[in-house]
């Protein structure tokens, strides 16, 4: 390996005190970036029936499995429907789902983890332990025995996720008020004789609840991947639902049809890495101290 | 001092395990169906007197707290209840299927900590070069794509275009599994002396292998090159620089050493991911699996199977923890007095 070139130089100043310029530019861009992809899906989602330019469920046999053209962009299913249109139509099915999912399974998770960081004692350490064994089960495999349970289907498929998701968001937020708790103004304002409550909404959770906000963000991602999974699996959507994971999953082993799996697939690639790019960026917006570079 | 860090691992490790069998318990009974419905299958419900022996064999005719302990007495015994899809108890398919998980991961890992640990290396030592963002873009890009659709591209590029791998499954069509010794197919061949077999189950194993290992590969570099910045900016590291000691030897000698302790934490929490992907990648690779049977058993609503798969993986989970704990405190004596 060619370590030894550049060997010798020890680090100065310049180098450790403060992040560069450029890494302050670099996370701006991830900000920058995320905002744009996820912006563009956002769009996509709202106005998917005014820009698809045909329905994503009308069937046209005489056109089946059509590689693209430039009327079918994307190329056509095994109906002959307009992948193209579905990718868009897509949007609106997901990203719904997954901020919806996230956004319940944070405030929830950070509910708990809040009241046992907060409480302490027993309390504390039995909640602790329900968070250490749901975390224990991969999170596919066990949102996937609560979907088979509950029945297959999109809703249960969200319960699911929820039911996997908010224990990390626990984790998270008991260790952010430990660390809030223990500073100076909220003991001066216990001194003060504010009320448990108030203190709690009003001085701790405020300064504990941005890494939340991190979390949420990129947690959405992986809601996005975990609902198009069950899908794949058949435990999600429903098959003429344009859906990215049942989309793929009707591709599965066509091989001479590629397009059928491939665009739905980079749909779920790219607006993923908008929300990593996103919860990246926001990490260094919200919180400067916690730069890691 | 390290018997009684052991201990308390052991005692976290147990309650865990109790927690997951209480978590199946409570999912096999929120089926809005008939609580047999998830040891029997359709048929045998209807049989009044295989009703009545699973009633008093998972105890249903009693307060919900003794069905809890008649469920976790069974578990604990090994009666999973049979599969409806196999015929055949749960824990004999759960043992039959394992081996091929087990291989897969075990590749996958070796995979993702060959590259990911030197590509971590590499973005450290080259800490916001060129080198530094394309491990970034690489892990930014595993962490985002489903790996059940990274599967299928990998076939379609490897298998069906270029014809450099061969297709889904865990050998060539034509050829029969040797006896089974071990269940894994890498040992099984070398005892039955067959090396045609050996040489397709390798073939065969390094496409899923490897895109299982990139969808870990991110997270461990990641790791690998935060943990060496900072050891990197050590005073004992300065020191070594400063008495003349080549790079080379800093990093690899000096560094390194401490800077891959928190890698072996994240390895063994990776784990998790690692089970996550392998259901996935079996379902798309063909690979004999648990991951492919409980994606079978649980869209045909096989509730034993699926239970089953869920408290092994679960175990598992917290078998690997405890190891990388138990590592963990031997590695860095610090820990082991907190």
């Amino acid at each position: 390996m060619a370590i030894a070139s550049d060997s010798l130089s020890v680090p100065g100043p310049s180098e450790t005190v403060g992040p560069s310029a450029r890494v302050r530019l670099s996370r701006n861009g991830a900000l920058a970036a995320g905002t744009v992809i996820v912006g563009v899906w956002v769009l996509v989602a709202f106005l998917a029936p005014v820009v698809a330019p045909h329905s994503p469920l009308d069937l046209d046999v005489m056109n089946r499995l059509q590689p693209p053209s430039r009327q079918h962009l994307f190329g056509t299913d095994e109906a002959g429907r307009d992948s193209f249109s579905r990718v868009l139509y897509g949007a609106r099915i997901t990203i719904p789902i997954a901020v919806g999912v996230i956004a319940v399974a944070s405030l929830l998770g950070a509910a708990v983890g809040a009241v046992a960081g907060y409480v302490g004692g027993r309390v504390d350490e039995g909640l602790m332990r329900v968070v250490d064994v749901v975390l224990a089960f991969p999170s596919i495999v066990l949102a996937m025995a609560i979907t088979a349970a509950l029945g297959a289907g999109l809703r249960n498929a969200m319960l699911a996720i929820l039911l996997v998701s908010w224990p990390e968001f626990s984790r998270l937020m008991r260790a952010q008020v430990l660390a809030v708790r223990s500073n100076e103004y909220v003991t001066a304002a216990q001194a003060l004789g504010i009320p448990t409550p108030r203190l709690l909404v009003g001085h701790v959770l405020p300064n504990a609840f941005p890494p939340v906000v991190v979390k949420a963000t990129l947690d959405i991602g992986n809601a996005i991947i975990l609902t198009a999974a069950l899908s794949f699996i058949g435990l999600g959507a429903v098959p003429p639902d344009p859906e990215w994971g049942a989309m793929i999953a009707a591709g599965q082993a066509k091989f001479e049809y590629w397009w059928v799996a491939t665009f739905p697939g980079l749909a779920i690639l790219s607006v993923v890495l908008g929300f990593n790019f996103l919860g990246d960026g926001l990490q260094d917006l919200l919180n400067p101290r916690l730069r890691r570079d | 001092m390290l018997l009684t860090y052991l201990g308390r691992r052991c005692v976290v490790a147990l309650v865990a395990l109790f927690g997951v069998v209480l978590i199946a318990f409570v999912v096999a009974h929120v089926v809005p169906a008939d609580p047999l419905a998830t040891v029997l299958s359709d048929m045998a419900t209807k049989d009044p007197s295989v009703r009545a022996a699973y009633v008093k064999r998972w105890g249903l005719d009693r307060p919900l707290p003794e069905q809890f302990l008649a469920y976790l007495g069974n578990v604990f015994r090994g009666d999973l209840g049979e599969s409806f899809t196999t015929r055949r108890p749960v824990l004999q398919d759960l043992w039959q299927f394992l081996p091929a998980t087990v291989e897969l991961s075990v590749a996958a890992l070796l995979v993702a900590v060959g590259f990911g640990v030197p590509l971590g290396i590499w973005a450290a030592v080259r800490h916001n070069r060129a080198a530094d963002h394309a491990t970034r873009a690489i892990a930014l890009a595993g962490a985002a794509s489903p790996i059940f659709w990274t599967g299928l591209i990998a076939l379609y590029v490897f298998y069906y275009v270029l014809e450099w791998a061969p297709g889904p499954g865990r050998l060539d069509t034509h050829l029969t599994l040797p006896p089974r010794v071990t269940g894994f197919l890498l040992v099984d061949s070398v005892v039955a002396r067959n090396s045609e077999l050996f040489a397709s189950a390798v073939r065969h194993l390094i496409l899923p292998a490897t895109v299982l290992g990139w969808f870990v590969m991110g997270i461990v570099s990641r790791t690998t090159r935060a943990s060496l910045l900072e050891v990197l900016a050590a005073d004992y590291v300065r020191t070594a620089r400063a008495k003349g000691l080549r790079e080379g030897v800093v990093v690899g000698l000096h560094a390194l050493r401490n800077a891959l302790i928190p890698v072996i934490t994240v390895i063994g929490l990776t784990f998790a991911s690692l089970l996550s992907g392998a259901v996935l990648t079996e379902t798309v690779f063909a690979w004999p699996g648990i991951g492919r049977y409980a994606v079978t058993a649980s869209t045909r609503l096989d509730y034993p199977a699926i239970l089953g798969v869920t408290m092994l993986t679960a175990v598992i989970y917290i078998a690997v923890n405890l190891v990388v704990d138990v590592l963990y405190g031997v590695l860095d004596p610090r820990i082991r007095a907190q």
